[in-house]
């Protein structure tokens, strides 16, 4: 009996030992992640989490290369010479609504949106001594510019878009955000650079939102609304801020990191790589060559009386006799650096040729196309009709521009698309909301699609 | 196209079924025996007692005096047999013969393992299904999972290639889950273990199986628990079903045994890619051109004096894809030592194998070792372990969905495109690699590192009262080493490396109480209680090195750009389960046990789930009436249970998370990753089942069949939400599945004499899988090929229908579902189901004299495969240049009349440019899956050696296949790492062909 008695101990020891236990292996902690509600409550918290927006912004399914991509590959910059034909659809013109590009593209330009709502949301009421009041108005000012870039780009892919100001906590929030309209896009991208104007200080870094980035932006956002009196002033804001310039030759802005042609530009390193060069190089300069400079674009950048210097965009191999073309502006591979070139100097030199020339100031809008002209080696353009300075301008843009996703968006926006780029059906002009947005955004039906989808 | 196939499949199925039933037959013949057969203890008559001349189909049953009549010739051998008691075997002498028999208390006590322990054989009211693996034998496979294929009713095995060592879909009873695992629960003596992947390479869709760390040589048995009265024991864990596997053991007072057993073999691809030639492939091309409007004088191929590519005729054929294919050669050792003393028995094993991939360079090898040790302290008390060690090395390489795939370079590259450069360096075309440089380069190394063990002590508090203490460790550790050097486009420019570490630690104690009592003759009672704590540790150590001095250096150290990054998780189980049966008369059976489980990946208001169930069985044949009746057995079977599922999601899926690591310009960034859902709980899966049991013609031939009812609810579901909230999924408990199905087994001995047995068996099951309810619906793969929706199943195609191709415009016509005359996503619709109508499995085996022959056939029928390598190569032009085609494309439509399923080429509209209908096809198959033929030596011959046994055989698998389908072959799954897609072929190594021989031998 005794021995039973010592056995039932013997199990009583182990039952107490194996609940002791229980507490800790039942409540672990997440190690790579905290709660939700521990994210930016102080000035740490919320300076990684501007990171993080710059972080989202600078996706592969954003910055990093679809978007730019969505663009050049839409428009007569680039052909499709791969496999995945989502991106082939792009080059026909012919984009399902269930095209995969397009939904990667759409969910990343809102999740930079919602880190910015975090922020605008939770940055005015953070608790730390250790954020002073202009650091304060930093983080706001930069959060206001990532949410201004994020619907100004929506807008001019899309056309209105469900305009999502306050931060998720819940699955319920954002329910009953219908799509706005464009005109109510851009009115709340202005209303953001507004904040972010009165907000950012001076240019220092290239890599981060500035005053002078808010006025570039302005700058185009004007120009894609026609306000060409304010297109040209905000360009001459930047212009005449000094803070950037053409570099020589052309190609080093790209060959380069944050040289003084940018006034944003995201940087990439080894561990946060940018895409671009995987998609244009060959493969045996360790590309997959998924598409390769049209050949339109091809012989304007050879040409020296129209791409000048910029010939060095087109790359050129020769195997077994026959002649490979490949895209050059982005070539670090090896190192994922390359950069992506949000605002540069020369696109606000084009900016205010083509308003100046729409407010027929002839001279002055010749000025600043020549200066680009220049800067590739090329000899100043001489007219004195308006409308063939208006189409050098568009020329211009196409060669200074390439492979950086402003074409398309110009074409569309001067009502050039059709005749250019002889896209009949003006529904493509826009892209198809996902169709899996429309299915899972109970404030989407398919009447909500635009049109032609 | 698919009609007279159906026919033929069917008539060879009952063909080969009808074996089942002629050798049965038996005739009366000889002169009248009579005799009693009586109980030896009582006297009494036994009714219903078989009575069979030995070596004969001959027999009757006695009457109720217990008497039966015979034709039996003198000297022959009557075998008499009755349920409880023990056979004995009468010579007859004389006209009559009695006979007495004794009550068996063997058979009373013959088990069958379940979870936690054994049940009486006659009181199980489940279904469990157990695998001899002595008849896995010949089939040269490095997981014991694979080696189930065919040999389980309602057990779905397929590989997903045949990559060795690579991923295998196991599936017991259809599909309950759609994010959480649908996997079953493995459990090595008595240790949970981990079946997940832990190889962090992406190679194109396939996946590695952890389950070829464990060695088949030193496996007894396999059980497998299918439905919810086996499987609730487990709980949270028991919804996909349960394996159960028992490794060898010693026996006690059995001196010791040394056996060596070893095969060779090699295996080669039965049909390798065929595609179109140089010329044909410039046709097409030019035909693409003029049919999209160009001017047919600057065709792409025309004289290279007028700046064409050369005419068609001119072009030279390069030949890439028997390059990439090899003779594999496979190999096996093991070697074993068991026996035992008076008070301790012991097994020690150790096993090395190495298996080669029929397309280069692939190989799996692997080193192991087994020690099981159990020892006798008192009589009360008894100590051991189970303990198994191996070490498993993979060579891989990627194929399937990867543009940098061994196949894929030799495959697509279109074929008038020169292999080498005129320089003679490496030529590499559009995004595809060269495929000699990936065969002469590839460096992609696996290492898994396993330790399973478990250390027990069990004591016998007071008769019948058992406790047990065990304490397991899985411990797994996968290192993936990659080296990219320049000779490959992923190495460019100046090569790269990584190294991941995984490692994942399962730590589980498990407390158990039994008590087994018999009282008086009619009533047994076993009761089960018992605790078990789980926490299973994740962690993950990856480092990159960038740009490296030259293709000598391979270590990471010595590159000039690194990187590092690590990860770790944890997850833990605090479970509490009993299960309680009683049986009455061993007759009546009611057993019923439940499980509470409580998991850290809940909230704490979610946390446990209880899961119960309750069977019972009855022995019919054992009731007075059913004596007359022709039956050795009728058992009837019924129960009905809930499982749960928590398995393949993350272990932090209910709360609100940031993560960081989301750094830019070099500095710590953090963003939102998860959105909260502290309802968030576990799936249910409710399960009932009946099943019947019967044995005649003196147990030789047995019938079992069981139908199934699943409905699973509360799936976790990783629901989308609108992007516009920055967020793409939330995990909710949404959607319900059902899975319902009849199993079916017959197992017949044919014919059993002294020198010559013959069995049969063949299984058969019918699932059939329904998405009951789901939100919005799931789409899958790339170009949403797969769709789950409400109402339909998983595993769907999601297409578009082609209807037919106009003779007159050449184009495809598709089917315009909402009629609006523009083909939109809207006319999309679910056309095939990659998952089969039925499946199963037919095994021979006849052992004659010395000699023994196996044959084992496995069927699906009714299951779809999409053909991805068509969709991307029979382009219609819109691949051009950069994709070769397949010959099917020679038969597209060319001029007004032409009638034919391929449209006319063009890179433009929808004929090529849509997923469509045109590329799933039927994948049925019937496929002589093994054969084995051996030859046992005589002892006398192998006695002076001290030879206790010696067995030579030689196999082959794969030998035989019947399919419609137009791919290499149909056992085929280009996404062994998602588990809502099946029967997608893309570029995936065959399934080879193999033959072996080998040798057995005991000392």
């Amino acid at each position: 009996m005794k021995n039973i008695l010592n056995n039932y101990k013997v199990l009583a020891l182990a039952l107490v030992v194996s609940l002791s236990s229980c507490d800790s292996i039942l409540e672990p902690q997440p190690r790579l992640d905290i709660s939700s509600e521990f994210a930016i409550t102080d000035k740490r918290g919320a300076e990684a989490a501007l990171l993080g927006a710059y972080s989202e912004l600078q996706s592969n399914n954003y910055y990093g290369l679809e978007y730019p991509a969505q663009a050049y590959l839409s428009a007569d910059e680039a052909d499709w010479s791969g496999s995945f034909n989502f991106y082939q659809q792009f080059d026909l013109n012919a984009i399902p609504a269930e095209n995969s590009t397009i939904k990667s593209v759409w969910s990343q330009i809102y999740r930079v949106i919602n880190v910015s709502n975090n922020l605008i949301d939770k940055v005015p009421a953070i608790q730390d001594r250790n954020l002073t009041d202009v650091q304060r108005q930093k983080i706001l000012g930069e959060a206001y510019f990532l949410r201004a870039l994020a619907y100004f780009d929506l807008g001019r892919a899309w056309g209105g878009v469900p305009l999502v100001l306050q931060p998720t906590v819940d699955k319920n929030s954002g329910k009953g955000i219908k799509r706005a309209s464009r005109e109510q896009t851009y009115a709340q991208v202005l209303a953001d650079l507004e904040q972010a104007e009165l907000l950012l200080p001076a240019l220092t870094v290239r890599s981060r939102a500035s005053k002078e980035a808010v006025w570039a932006l302005k700058a185009r956002l004007y120009l894609y609304q026609q306000n060409w009196e304010k297109a040209e002033a905000f360009a001459s804001l930047v212009l005449n801020s000094g803070k950037s310039r053409l570099v020589q030759p052309y190609s080093a802005f790209y060959t380069g990191k944050l040289t003084e042609e940018s006034i944003l530009e995201l940087v990439y390193d080894n561990a946060d790589r940018n895409s671009h060069a995987n998609y244009w190089l060959t493969s045996s300069r360790g590309g997959r060559y998924e598409w390769k400079p049209s050949a339109g674009i091809t012989q304007d950048l050879r040409n020296p009386a129209v791409g000048g210097s910029r010939s060095a965009l087109i790359g050129s191999q020769v195997n077994n006799g026959s002649e490979t073309v490949y895209g050059q502006k982005y070539t670090k591979v090896a190192t994922g650096e390359d950069g992506a070139f949000i605002l540069r100097i020369a696109e606000q030199y084009l900016i205010r040729a083509e308003a100046r020339l729409k407010r027929n100031n002839l001279a002055g809008g010749l000025a600043d196309l020549n200066e680009v002209r220049k800067r590739a080696e090329l000899q100043p353009f001489v007219t004195a009709d308006l409308n063939a300075a208006l189409l050098a301008v568009e020329q211009e843009r196409k060669v200074e521009l390439a492979f950086e996703g402003h074409r398309w968006f110009d074409l569309i926006r001067t009502g050039r698309a059709a005749a250019v780029l002889g896209i009949a059906d003006a529904n493509k002009f826009l892209f198809p909301i996902p169709n899996s947005e429309i299915l899972a955004d109970p404030d989407l039906g398919p009447e909500d699609q635009n049109p032609g989808y | 196209m698919q009609k007279p196939r159906t026919n033929r499949f069917v008539q060879l199925l009952l063909s080969l079924g009808l074996v089942l039933v002629t050798g049965i037959a038996a005739i009366a013949q000889g002169t009248l025996t009579k005799g009693v057969v009586k109980d030896a203890k009582t006297g009494e008559p036994l009714i219903g007692a078989r009575v069979q001349v030995k070596g004969t189909d001959k027999g009757t049953v006695t009457g109720i005096d217990g008497s039966f009549n015979l034709p039996v010739e003198q000297g022959q051998t009557l075998v008499i047999s009755s349920l409880g008691y023990t056979l004995k075997e009468v010579k007859v002498a004389g006209e009559s013969v009695n006979v007495a028999l004794q009550e068996d208390t063997k058979a009373l006590s013959e088990v069958v393992v379940v979870g936690y322990g054994t049940q009486s054989q006659k009181a199980v009211s489940s279904a469990v299904t157990s695998v001899n693996p002595s008849e896995l034998k010949g089939i040269p496979a490095p997981s014991p999972d694979q080696l189930l294929q065919g040999k389980a009713s309602g057990v779905q095995i397929a590989a997903a290639s045949g990559t060795p060592g690579g991923g295998i879909f196991v599936r017991i009873r259809g599909n309950t889950s759609i994010n959480a695992s649908n996997e079953p629960l493995y459990v090595v003596d008595g240790v949970f273990i981990n079946n997940q992947s832990l190889s962090g390479l992406s190679l194109g869709g396939q996946t590695t199986n952890p389950l070829a760390d464990l060695n088949p040589a030193d496996i007894e048995s396999i059980e497998i628990l299918k439905d919810a009265n086996a499987t609730a024991i487990y709980g949270a864990r028991g919804a996909n079903g349960v394996v159960l596997i028992s490794t060898k053991r010693g026996k006690t007072n059995a001196g010791t045994k040394i056996n060596f057993q070893t095969y060779a073999g090699i295996a080669k691809a039965p049909k390798i890619f065929e595609t179109v030639n140089a010329q044909q492939e410039a046709e097409l091309i030019n035909e693409t051109f003029i049919n999209d409007g160009g001017n047919p004088t600057l065709v792409p191929f025309r004289p290279k004096s007028e700046g064409g590519l050369g005419l068609p005729e001119e072009q030279t054929t390069y030949s890439r894809i028997p390059d990439v294919f090899q003779t594999a050669l496979t190999q096996s050792y093991d070697l074993s030592a068991s026996g035992g003393g008076e008070s301790n028995r012991f097994f020690l094993g150790g096993g090395y194998f190495k298996q080669e991939g029929i397309v280069k360079p692939a190989a799996f090898e692997r080193f192991s070792g087994r020690f099981n040790y159990d020892h006798l302290v008192n009589n009360r008390l008894t100590i051991g372990t189970s303990t198994t060690v191996s070490y498993s090395r993979r060579n891989q390489s990627r194929n399937d969905n990867s543009a940098q795939g061994v196949i894929n370079s030799a495959l697509y590259v279109p074929t008038y495109l020169p292999v080498y450069n005129q320089d003679g360096s490496y030529a590499r075309h559009s995004i595809f690699d060269n495929h000699l440089a990936l065969i002469d380069n590839l460096n992609i190394k696996g290492e898994s590192s396993r330790l399973i063990t478990n250390l027990y002590g069990e004591y016998e508090l007071v008769d019948g009262l058992t406790f047990k203490s065990s304490w397991s460790l899985d411990y797994n550790n996968y290192a993936d080493k990659v080296y990219n050097n320049t000779q490959i486009s992923v190495g460019l420019p100046a090569g790269n490396a990584s190294r991941t570490d995984t490692r994942l630690v399962s730590l589980l104690n498990e407390q158990l109480l039994t008590y087994n009592k018999r009282f008086g003759n009619d009533h047994f009672l076993n009761v089960l209680l018992g605790n078990t704590l789980q926490q299973t540790k994740y962690n993950t150590l990856s480092l990159t090195g960038r740009n490296f001095p030259s293709d000598d250096f391979q270590e990471i150290a010595s590159s000039s750009l690194q990187t590092g990054s690590t990860n770790s998780s944890q997850n833990g189980l605090v479970s509490f389960f009993s299960r309680a049966g009683y049986t009455y008369k061993d007759r009546y059976s009611v057993d019923g046990s439940v499980r509470a489980d409580a998991s850290s990946r809940f909230g704490a208001a979610n946390r446990w789930g209880i899961f119960p169930s309750l069977g019972t069985s009855w022995i019919i044949s054992e009731e007075a009436f059913a004596q007359d009746l022709p039956f050795d057995l009728i058992k009837l079977r019924a129960n009905i249970g809930l499982t749960g599922n928590q398995n393949g999601i993350n272990d932090f899926a209910s709360l609100g998370l940031w993560r960081a690591g989301r750094n830019y310009d070099g500095l710590p960034g953090i963003s939102h990753q998860q959105l909260a859902n502290p309802d968030l709980k576990w799936e249910t899966t409710r399960q009932w089942n009946i099943g019947l049991d019967l044995a005649l013609l003196q147990n030789r031939l047995k019938f079992e069949a069981n139908y199934y009812n699943k409905y699973t609810k509360d799936l976790l579901l990783e629901v989308p939400v609108a992007a516009k909230t920055g967020f793409s999924s939330v995990f909710e408990n949404l959607g319900e599945i059902s899975n319902k199905g009849v199993e079916l087994n017959i197992a017949s001995t044919n014919i059993e004499r002294d020198d010559f047995t013959w069995t049969t068996s063949l299984n058969v099951a019918r699932n059939v899988n329904r998405i009951e309810k789901l939100p919005i619906p799931i789409n899958q793969h790339s170009r949403d090929w797969v769709r789950m929706e409400e109402g339909g199943s998983v595993y769907a195609f999601w297409v578009y229908k082609q209807l037919y191709v106009d003779p007159q415009t050449g184009d495809a016509v598709y089917d315009d579902v909402d009629k609006n005359g523009v083909i939109t996503v809207a006319d999309r619709q679910i056309v095939a189901n990659a998952a089969p109508d039925f499946f199963g499995g037919l095994n021979n085996q006849v052992n004659y004299k010395r000699f023994d022959f196996g044959a084992l056939f496995y069927f699906e029928y009714g299951n779809d495969i999409l053909n991805l390598n068509r969709f991307f190569m029979e382009h219609g032009g819109t691949r051009n240049g950069s994709i070769t085609f397949l010959p099917g494309q020679l038969d597209r439509w060319q001029q007004p009349g032409d009638v034919t399923d391929i449209p006319r080429l063009t890179r433009f509209g929808n004929n090529y440019n849509l997923p469509s209908s045109l590329y799933i096809e039927d994948g049925s198959f019937l496929r002589l899956r093994s054969v084995t033929v051996g030859y046992t030596v005589p002892t006398e011959l192998l006695n002076r050696y001290k030879v206790a046994n010696l067995r030579l055989y030689v196999s082959g698998t794969n030998l035989w296949t019947l399919t419609n389908y137009s791919g290499l072959d149909p056992e085929v799954n280009v996404a062994g790492d998602n588990q809502n897609v099946r029967g997608i072929d893309h570029a995936v190594v065959p399934q080879p062909r193999t033959f072996q021989a080998g040798l057995n031998v005991t000392f």
